[in-house]
């Protein structure tokens, strides 16, 4: 099968917060870069966050995901950055083609520079019962809450309590779902005190060092058991859902298809592309950024997209080296700030490690 | 701008990550040993005006506060970890802070009717509407019901997409205790006990091909040392999500049995199309998936 | 059931969701107009949008984007589409695939 192929200085696969911010950068320096998403609406995860988002001023903090999302998919449009939407990259060759599958068909693309910029996906255990309708990712919840404006039950027990389980948990008691409970397996939450407080403030009870057993039903769920691992006491729960928040995993398929020397750091969500402190892969001409670079946040995604737009132009030729360093210098900078806190020593740790090799 | 001695310290702690039972306290400590807590003069300036008290603790990357205040009464400063640290004195009670702190870690207290009487302002976002004249349940920090307030005032703050703002009268003496009002009635059923509870832990890992852990686990006992092997032998991983689903815990899975770390298995190579394709693109009917 | 969000407090009026009718199984199901089909079927509590094939299971919706294909369904006689990524279209077909044989054991 002879399919069409098309040349292009830059592809950003993703059109999230990293990918959004390549772009944008990339358009700085003078570079028109091709965005693709599978998604049919730009901004990635930040277009189903209804929640404000932390961050700095620099990365929109304060406005909710969806209202950043839409400004960064405004600033593409006026910077002239094309977002082609509901567009698959199936597949990145290892002699640098990417394979497309679009509204306008199924085609490759040869970029000179590639920036992976897909996120991460959700992680998820094997449990009883866990093949029941009803038990899905919290992103899946999500999903069918903000973007949808369907309940995935009346009553829901979340499991996890880090970030994503405590915002999503939120988000269910939002649109007018009970939340009976959280269950979290360690000693205390993850994620940031402020989202747990607000959980807990609806009356929401957590349950640390707990752990999902099962769940039960038969079209679909209908109670989770659930077990203290002190006590080993077990308590079966009456819920018409079940959402897993247990962390999240980087795309980095597409990296690997690639060539690229694939890196392990548990912190950071396991399996991800090797890259150095400017955004760049091991193999020349592509780029990562974001989630699909080690699960943080999405202020950590947009200034590394940024990062990897430096680095891509720079190859390219487009930004001269003093130019491309004073950019760098402070997105480096930025970067550091926002991984500086305790909250953050994880991250920290696997980024000293990664770098040295 | 006062010292941020504290900030370096819990920094050197680093181990400040869990904030369930156990860390709450310690952040608690370390925040008030260092320098007057947030309470202390915003309590002070309270007996005359409106003014915000910000209740936030730990050191995370945020500013939203100290953006939203058009008075200069909340900074965070350069350090975007650096905790907020607010001056009453300048703040006038706008509220802008309330509405657009990503936490909603800050409330408005004032006390400034006599009475007995203080009136606190938190952020809401649930949808059960609040409107002045109801009577709310008043909730402190964890969630505990402190009692009833009467609904003084509702405003919408923050955007096209609001957050409210709603203004409770409660006894002066929980003007630093409440943290959030509640409309819902909310019907917390107790879990019940399972007595006796004997699962095998058994489940499918490969949901496609309905293949059970105890099969993975038996073919991984019997050599299998990599997932490409394992795959070949129990077909597990070869349904029609081609392992995006089972993937991880399948890797696991096989980790815990042969005795190596995750990291060892690799991430395996994955080949395209890295979604199923939809076959009209392929020039066929109008919505079908297929696989090549 | 109804597990439609009708008004959000931050989203605000999501609409009814009566503006086009998909046949499920044959039977009429009102539905949002563009809305994916699974978000159809969930809001009437419709959760099961298959049965495994060995064992005869319920599944559902998983991920919501696309990439677990636990939704897929026969849609107007084309097998294996994921619903949660196909909108809804007025006089739709939509079938379950698989025969249903039993639920996992009550524990
Ligand atoms: C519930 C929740 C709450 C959060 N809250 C906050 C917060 O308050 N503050 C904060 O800073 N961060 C928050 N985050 C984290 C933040 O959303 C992510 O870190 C951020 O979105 C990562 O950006 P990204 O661009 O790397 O990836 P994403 O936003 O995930 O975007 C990746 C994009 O790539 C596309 N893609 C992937 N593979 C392909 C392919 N093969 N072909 C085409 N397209 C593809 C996807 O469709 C997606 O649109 C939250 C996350 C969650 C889940
Ligand atoms: S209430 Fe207004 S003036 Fe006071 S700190 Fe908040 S934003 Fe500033
Ligand atoms: S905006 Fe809120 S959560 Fe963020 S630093 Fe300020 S007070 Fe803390
Ligand atoms: S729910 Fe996962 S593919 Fe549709």
């Amino acid at each position: 099968m002879a399919l069409p192929a098309y040349e292009c200085p830059m592809v950003v696969v993703g059109a999230g917060p990293a990918g959004l911010c390549a772009a944008l950068e990339a358009a700085e320096a003078g570079i028109r870069a091709l965005v693709m998403d599978e998604n049919e609406r730009g901004g990635g995860q930040l277009y189903k966050q209804i929640h404000r988002f932390f961050g700095s001023r620099h990365h929109g903090a304060g406005k909710r995901g969806f209202e950043i999302a839409a400004e960064m998919v405004e600033g593409c449009e006026r910077a002239g950055v094309e977002i082609r939407l509901s567009s698959a990259v199936l597949g990145c060759f290892p002699g640098g083609e990417l394979l497309v599958d679009g509204p306008e068909g199924v085609y490759l693309l040869r970029p000179q520079a590639t920036v992976l910029a897909t996120g991460a996906a959700e992680r998820c255990f094997p449990f009883a019962g866990w093949t029941l309708p009803g038990v899905m990712g919290a992103g899946a919840a999500q999903t069918l809450l903000n973007v949808h404006g369907v309940l995935p039950g009346k009553r829901v027990l979340m499991v996890g309590a880090g970030n994503v389980g405590l915002i999503v948990a939120y988000q269910l008691l939002q649109a007018g779902a009970e939340v009976a409970g959280v269950v979290e397996a360690e000693r205390g939450s993850r994620g940031y005190e402020v989202h747990l407080q607000r959980v807990r403030r609806e009356g929401v009870p957590v349950y640390f060092r707990h752990r999902l057993l099962a769940a039960e039903g038969d079209e679909g769920v209908e109670a989770a058991l659930v077990e203290s691992v002190d006590e080993g006491r077990v308590r079966r729960f009456r819920v018409d859902a079940l959402c897993l928040a247990v962390g999240l995993v980087p795309q980095a398929e597409l990296a690997a298809m690639r060539g690229c020397r694939i890196a392990y750091a548990d912190e950071l969500g396991g399996f991800l592309p090797w890259h150095d402190r400017e955004m760049r892969t091991s193999v020349p001409g592509v780029y990562v950024a974001g989630d699909a670079a080690g699960v943080e946040e999405a202020s950590v995604a947009m200034d590394e997209g940024r990062l990897a737009a430096v680095a891509a132009a720079e190859d390219l030729g487009a930004l001269d080296g003093a130019r491309a360093a004073a950019k760098r210098k402070e997105l480096l900078a930025r970067l550091e700030g926002l991984r500086g806190g305790p909250t953050a020593s994880h991250i920290r740790r696997a980024r000293a490690r990664l770098n040295a090799g | 701008m006062k010292e941020r001695k504290e900030r370096k310290e819990s920094k050197e702690r680093e181990e400040g990550k869990a904030t369930g039972e156990g860390g709450r306290g310690a952040a608690r400590d370390a925040l008030q040993g260092g320098r007057d807590d947030p309470w202390t003069a915003a309590w002070e300036v309270s007996r005359r005006k409106a003014v915000a008290v910000v209740d936030c603790r730990q050191e995370i990357p945020c500013d939203p506060c100290e953006t939203a205040c058009r008075k200069g009464a909340i900074r965070v400063g350069d350090d975007v970890c650096a905790l907020p640290i607010s001056e009453p004195e300048t703040c006038d009670g706008c509220g802008r802070c309330v509405a657009l702190c990503p936490g909603m870690a800050i409330y408005l207290i004032d006390r400034s009717a006599d009475g007995g009487k203080a009136a606190v302002t938190v952020p809401y976002e649930m949808g059960e509407e609040p409107r002045a004249g109801m009577e709310a349940r008043v909730v402190d920090g964890e969630g505990k019901e402190l009692g009833r307030g009467k609904i003084l005032e509702v405003r919408a703050m923050g955007g096209a997409a609001a957050t409210l703002l709603v203004k409770v009268e409660v006894p002066e003496t929980w003007a630093l205790k409440v943290r959030g009002v509640r409309l819902r009635q909310m019907f917390i059923e107790e879990p019940e006990e399972v007595e006796g509870y004997r699962g095998t832990g058994d489940c499918l890992i490969c949901r496609c091909e309905e293949i059970a852990r105890a099969e993975v686990e038996k073919a991984a006992g019997s050599g299998f040392r990599s997932l490409a092997a394992l795959r070949r032998a129990s077909r597990v991983g070869l349904g029609y999500c081609q392992g995006r689903f089972c993937r991880e815990p399948l890797r696991e899975e096989l980790a815990r049995k042969c005795g190596r770390g995750v990291e060892e298995l690799g991430i395996g190579s994955p080949r395209p199309p890295l979604r199923p394709v939809k076959i009209s693109r392929l020039g066929g009917g109008d919505v079908r998936d297929t696989q090549f | 059931m109804d597990l439609r969000v009708r008004r959000h407090p931050v989203l605000g009026d999501m609409g009814g969701g009566d503006e086009v009718t998909i046949f499920v199984d044959g039977r009429p199901l009102p539905a949002r107009a563009g809305e994916p089909i699974a978000a159809a079927l969930y809001a009437a509590g419709i959760r099961a949008t298959r049965y495994s094939r060995g064992k005869g299971e319920a599944r559902g919706p998983f991920c919501m984007v696309g990439r677990c294909t636990e939704c897929a369904m026969t849609v107007d006689g084309i097998e294996n589409v994921r619903t949660c990524v196909t909108p809804v279209r007025d006089g739709m077909r939509v079938d379950t695939p698989g025969v249903r044989r039993h639920g996992p054991a009550r524990v």
